[in-house]
C-alpha cells in the first residue's frame, strides 16, 4: 500500500497498543510537570527548519523538563540529563512499567482526541516537505490513538462521580438547597476544593503506542498529570531514509521526526440538575506543538520525485482464435501446424503484455520502471503484429494449398502403367530420317514412360493416398509426363503417318502380303493345306520377285533415271506382267479355301460361320469378315494371333509371337531357299526344287530335277532355328 | 463452212492430244498398282461387290452404337473359344489358318478384352433373301476401329499383355423390318 495514501486507509490503521498502568508515577509526574509548566516561550518555539540531530530539540526538551520539575527546579544539567534519559528510553521504559489502568480510561480517550485534533490540524498547514511528512507520519498513529477508546462526547466527557468524592454529596445538597449568593459561593468552593483535592489524589495515567508502517517505525507517548491539569504527549518516528508522499503530489526521503506538544485537562462542576450534580472534565487543545523533522538522507539513496502523467488504466493486449485445428488433408497439416504455432506464439506474447499492463498500472506514475515496461509493452506489441503478418501470409497459403492439394480427397488410388512403344524400322532409304526422328521420339516416350511405370509401382497396391504430399507429388508428376507423352504419341503418330506416305511414295512394297504355311496342329485336311501352302509359297515367291522388280525400277530413278526411259519402261512393264499372276494365284488360292471349309469341318473346328448373337431380343448374326491392324496386336491375324506388333511378323522361315523359334526344312535345306513346284510329270504333288545350302552351309543340288526334286511337300519338317546355324 | 471446218479439225486434233495424255497416265498409275495403301472406308450406295441376290438398300441407316459395340464384344468374347470359328465369316480369308495358328500358337488361358472403340461406320447395306423360306434379311457391313488386348500368363515371364488397335470390318446380319 502507496505510503502517500489517507491513513485512515491504511490496513494497521485500527492497531491499538494500550498499555498498563504504572505503579509508581513519581518520575511521571516530574517529567509531565516539567513539560507542562515549560510554557508557552518554549513551546512557542516551534520551528519549521529541518534540524538535525538532536541539538534544538536537547534545547527545547530541557526547558520542557525543567518546567516539569515539580518536586524542586532541576539545574540544566539535571535537565539535560532527564532528556537524554528520556530521549534513550530509560523515562520511557520506567512509565511503561508504572502505567495504570488496563484500559484507556474515558478521560485519557478524551486526551487522545485532542492530540488527534492537534496532529491533523498541523498536517493540513502549508509547510515544507519535510514537516509535511512528519505530521503526515504522526497522523496516522494519533487517528489509531483516537480510535483506542469510542468517546462519548466531541471535547468533554461527564463523571458521575461526585457521590465518590467524600462529603461533596451533602454539600451539593446543601448548596441546591441554598438560595444566598455569598452562602452559594461559598458551599460551591467547598465542593470545587473537594473535587480538586481528590482528582489530585487520584493517579496519573501514561498512554504508550508503536506503529509500524512500510516506511517508519512510530512510538506516541501521552502523559496525564492530573495533579497539575496538563497532558503532554510525544511522537516520533524513524524512518531510515525511506521516500515519502507528501500527499501532496511531492515526496521526501525521511530520516527521522518528533513531535511535541501539550495541554490542559480541568474538572469542573455541572449543578445545572440539582438531583443529578456531574463533574465534568475539561481537555483543552494542544496548545503548544513543536516538530523536529531531519530528512537530511545521502545524496545516493534520494529518489527522484514521481512525475504527473499518471496512468491508470492500461488496455489488453489482443489474442488471436485458431480457425481450424485439422486440415482436409494431410499435405496441407504442416501448414495449419505452421498457423497453429504462431497462434500459440502470439498469445503468448499477449500474456506477457497483459502482465507489463498490470505493472504498468500499478506503477502509476512515471518512473524509469513503468518507462521499461511500456517500451518493452511496444516492443512486443511490435513482434505481435510482425507474428499477424506472417500468420496472415501462412494462413493464405494453407488456404491455397487446400484447395489445390485436397481437391482429389484422401482415398488411396492406384496409377496404371504406360505401354512403351516400340521401335520403327523400314527398308526405304528415302524414309529412314523419318524413322530416325520416329525412333528419337519413340526413345523419349519411353524413357518418360518408364518414369511413369515407376511412379505407378509406387502406387501399386494403393500405396499412396490423395491429399498427402506423396501422393500429390506422385499423382503431378504422373500427370506431368502423361501430358508429355500424350504429347510424344500424337507426334510419333504424325511421323508414322508421314512415314506411311513416304514409303509409298518411295518404296514398293508388298512384302507384308506374304502368307505363311500351315502348321502341323491339325492334321485333318493335311494335303488340301499342303496344297495351299505350295499355291502360297507361289504367291510370296512372286510377291518377292515383284518386289525386286519394283525395286530395281526404284533404284533406277533414284540414280537418276527418268521413267519416260526406254529403260524404266521395259523395268516397270516386267514388274507389271509379272504382278498381273497374282490373279490367278489368287483364284487357286481361294478355290483351296473353299476346298479347305468344305472338308469335314468337326476335325478342325472349321465350321461355315454364322455366329448368332441374340441383340435386343432378336438374333442377330455377327461375323468377323476381315481385321486391319493400325498398332500393335492383330489378335485374328492367322500369321500370328499373338505378335507384339502384328505389322512386323516375319515371314517365311518360322513361326511364332514375332519372334522366329523354328524354321520349315526340307532334306535339311530352309524351304525358302528352293522352289515349290506344283506339278511335274512323274511327280504330280506339290515338290521342291532348286540347289541351295542347307543349314550347315553346305550346297546341295537339286537331286531329281526332273522328278521330284528335293521332296514332296508333305516331307516338310519343322526344326528349331538355333538347328540351322546357316540362316 | 470454212471456219466450222476448221473447229472441227482442231476440236479432233485436241481429243487425240487428250487421249495420248490419258494413254501416258495411264501407264505411270499402273506402275504403282502394288503401291502400299490403306484406303479410307466410305459406305458404298451402289449395287456393285454385292453378293448374288442382294438388293442395296435405298439409304443406309447406321446401326446404333452401343448395340454395335454390344455385338463387337460378343464376337471378340469368343476367341479362343470353342465357338470362335461362327465369328468368321465366310469372306474371311484364312480362316483354317488362324484356327491353327489358335491352337498351335496362343496360350489356352489367353483372352481377347475390348478396351475401347474409337469409331462405327456403317459402309454398305443389303437385303437378302432368308433361308428356309424366311422373310428378307438385312445385312449390314460395319466397320468397327477398336482398341483391344490379349491377356495370358506366360511360364517364366508371368503376366502377357498385348495391346493392339485394328480395324474390324463386320457383318451383321439381321431380320429385315
Amino acid at each position: 500500500m502507496p505510503d502517500f495514501l489517507p491513513y485512515f486507509l491504511h490496513p494497521d490503521s485500527n492497531s491499538v497498543h494500550p498499555v498498563k498502568n504504572p505503579v509508581s508515577l513519581i518520575c511521571l509526574f516530574l517529567i509531565t510537570g516539567m513539560f507542562l509548566f515549560a510554557g508557552n516561550n518554549v513551546l512557542a518555539a516551534t520551528t519549521e527548519d529541518v534540524v538535525e540531530g538532536a541539538g534544538e530539540l536537547s534545547k527545547f526538551g530541557m526547558d520542557v523538563l525543567e518546567d516539569f520539575g515539580l518536586e524542586e527546579k532541576s539545574s540544566e544539567d539535571a535537565g539535560k540529563d532527564r532528556l537524554k534519559d528520556f530521549l534513550k528510553g530509560k523515562a520511557k521504559s520506567f512509565i511503561k512499567d508504572n502505567l495504570i489502568g488496563d484500559d484507556v480510561t474515558e478521560g485519557m480517550g478524551l486526551i487522545l482526541n485532542r492530540v488527534y485534533e492537534g496532529i491533523d490540524s498541523k498536517s493540513r498547514e502549508r509547510a515544507n516537505r519535510c514537516i509535511t511528512v512528519a505530521y503526515n507520519q504522526a497522523w496516522g498513529i494519533a487517528f489509531d490513538a483516537k480510535n483506542a477508546r469510542l468517546l462519548r462526547g466531541a471535547a468533554n466527557i461527564w463523571f458521575d462521580i461526585l457521590t465518590s468524592i467524600p462529603g461533596v454529596p451533602a454539600l451539593a445538597e446543601q448548596l441546591v438547597m441554598e438560595t444566598g449568593k455569598a452562602a452559594y459561593k461559598k458551599l460551591r468552593s467547598q465542593i470545587e476544593d473537594k473535587i480538586k483535592a481528590w482528582w489530585a489524589s487520584q493517579k496519573d495515567e501514561a498512554f504508550k503506542l508503536t506503529k509500524q508502517t512500510d516506511s517508519c517505525t512510530i512510538n506516541m507517548t501521552v502523559l496525564w498529570n492530573k495533579k497539575k491539569g496538563k497532558y503532554l504527549f510525544l511522537i516520533s518516528g524513524k524512518c531510515d531514509c525511506k521516500l515519502l508522499s507528501t500527499g501532496r503530489g511531492g515526496s521526501v526521503t525521511m530520516k527521522s521526526f518528533e513531535i511535541i506538544g501539550g495541554g490542559t485537562v480541568t474538572p469542573a462542576i455541572d449543578l445545572t440538575d440539582p438531583d443529578n450534580p456531574k463533574v465534568k472534565i475539561k481537555a483543552g487543545p494542544v496548545s503548544n506543538i513543536h516538530v523536529n523533522a531531519d530528512c537530511n538522507c545521502a545524496e545516493e539513496t534520494r529518489l527522484p520525485p514521481p512525475e504527473e502523467d499518471p496512468i491508470d488504466e492500461w488496455i489488453t493486449a489482443p489474442r488471436m482464435q485458431a480457425r481450424v485445428t485439422k486440415a482436409d488433408c494431410e499435405a496441407c497439416q504442416p501448414l495449419l501446424d505452421t498457423v497453429t504455432g504462431l497462434v500459440a506464439d502470439f498469445n503468448k506474447l499477449a500474456d506477457r503484455m497483459d502482465e507489463l499492463g498490470k505493472k504498468i498500472v500499478a506503477e502509476r506514475y512515471k518512473t524509469p520502471e513503468r518507462d521499461a515496461n511500456i517500451k518493452e509493452w511496444n516492443e512486443l506489441s511490435k513482434q505481435q503484429n510482425a507474428i499477424e503478418k506472417k500468420h496472415d501470409e501462412v494462413y493464405l497459403k494453407f488456404a491455397e494449398c487446400e484447395k489445390e492439394e485436397c481437391k482429389l480427397g484422401t482415398e488411396s488410388f492406384q496409377l496404371p502403367y504406360t505401354s512403351e512403344l516400340d521401335a520403327v524400322s523400314t527398308t526405304c532409304e528415302e524414309c529412314e530420317s523419318i524413322v530416325s526422328e520416329i525412333n528419337g521420339l519413340v526413345e523419349k516416350h519411353n524413357a518418360i514412360a518408364g518414369d511413369m511405370n515407376i511412379l505407378a509401382d509406387a502406387t501399386k497396391g494403393g500405396k499412396l493416398k490423395h491429399g498427402t504430399v506423396d501422393g500429390n507429388k506422385t499423382y503431378k508428376k504422373w500427370q506431368e509426363l502423361s501430358k508429355k507423352v500424350a504429347d510424344l504419341a500424337g507426334q510419333i503418330n504424325q511421323k508414322k503417318t508421314d512415314l506411311s506416305k513416304c514409303e509409298a511414295t518411295y518404296c514398293l512394297s508388298i512384302t507384308k502380303f506374304k502368307k505363311i504355311p500351315y502348321t502341323t496342329a491339325c492334321d485333318a485336311c493335311s494335303d488340301i493345306k499342303a496344297r495351299l501352302n505350295a499355291v502360297e509359297k507361289e504367291y510370296n515367291d512372286l510377291v518377292d520377285k515383284v518386289n525386286g522388280m519394283w525395286e530395281d525400277f526404284r533404284q533406277y530413278l533414284i540414280k537418276g533415271g527418268s521413267r519416260g526411259d526406254k529403260e524404266a519402261a521395259e523395268l516397270s512393264g516386267d514388274a507389271r506382267r509379272e504382278g498381273e499372276k497374282f490373279a490367278g494365284l489368287w483364284d487357286k488360292m481361294n478355290k483351296l479355301h473353299k476346298e479347305l471349309r468344305a472338308c469335314d469341318p468337326d476335325k478342325c473346328n472349321i465350321s461355315e460361320g454364322g455366329g448368332a448373337i441374340s441383340i435386343g431380343g432378336g438374333s442377330v448374326k455377327v461375323e468377323i469378315i476381315d481385321t486391319k491392324v493400325r498398332t500393335g496386336n492383330d489378335p485374328y491375324d492367322p500369321r500370328d494371333p499373338i505378335a507384339e506388333n502384328s505389322e512386323n511378323i516375319q515371314v517365311g522361315e518360322g513361326s511364332g509371337s514375332g519372334s522366329v523359334s523354328t524354321v520349315q526344312v526340307i532334306n535339311n535345306i530352309p524351304v525358302s531357299r528352293l522352289s515349290l513346284s506344283i506339278s511335274d510329270v512323274g511327280c504330280p504333288d506339290f515338290h521342291y526344287h532348286g540347289s541351295a545350302n542347307n543349314c550347315n552351309g553346305v550346297f546341295t543340288p537339286d537331286p531329281d530335277s526332273s522328278g521330284c526334286g528335293h521332296g514332296e511337300i508333305t516331307n516338310v519338317t519343322e526344326i528349331p532355328v538355333s538347328s540351322c546355324p546357316d540362316l | 463452212m470454212e471456219n466450222l471446218k476448221q473447229f472441227r479439225i482442231h476440236q479432233i486434233a485436241g481429243i487425240i492430244l487428250l487421249l495420248c495424255m490419258f494413254t501416258g497416265t495411264a501407264d505411270r498409275l499402273e506402275a504403282r498398282q502394288f503401291r502400299q495403301m490403306v484406303p479410307i472406308a466410305t459406305p458404298e450406295f451402289t449395287g456393285a461387290n454385292l453378293p448374288e441376290g442382294a438388293v442395296p438398300v435405298k439409304q443406309v441407316k447406321p446401326l446404333d452404337r452401343s448395340a454395335v459395340e454390344s455385338m463387337l464384344r460378343g464376337v471378340l468374347e469368343k476367341w479362343n473359344a470353342p465357338g470362335m470359328s461362327e465369328t468368321l465369316a465366310q469372306e474371311f480369308y484364312d480362316t483354317s489358318r488362324l484356327l491353327d495358328a489358335m491352337d498351335t500358337i496362343v496360350p489356352r488361358d489367353a483372352t481377347l478384352k475390348l478396351q475401347s472403340i474409337q469409331g462405327i461406320q456403317t459402309l454398305q447395306q443389303y437385303l437378302m433373301p432368308g433361308g428356309d423360306g424366311g422373310g428378307d434379311e438385312i445385312v449390314s457391313i460395319v466397320s468397327v476401329t477398336a482398341r483391344t488386348q490379349v491377356e495370358f500368363d506366360k511360364p517364366g515371364a508371368g503376366f502377357v499383355r498385348l495391346p493392339g488397335v485394328n480395324e474390324y470390318v463386320l457383318k451383321i446380319t439381321e431380320a429385315a423390318p
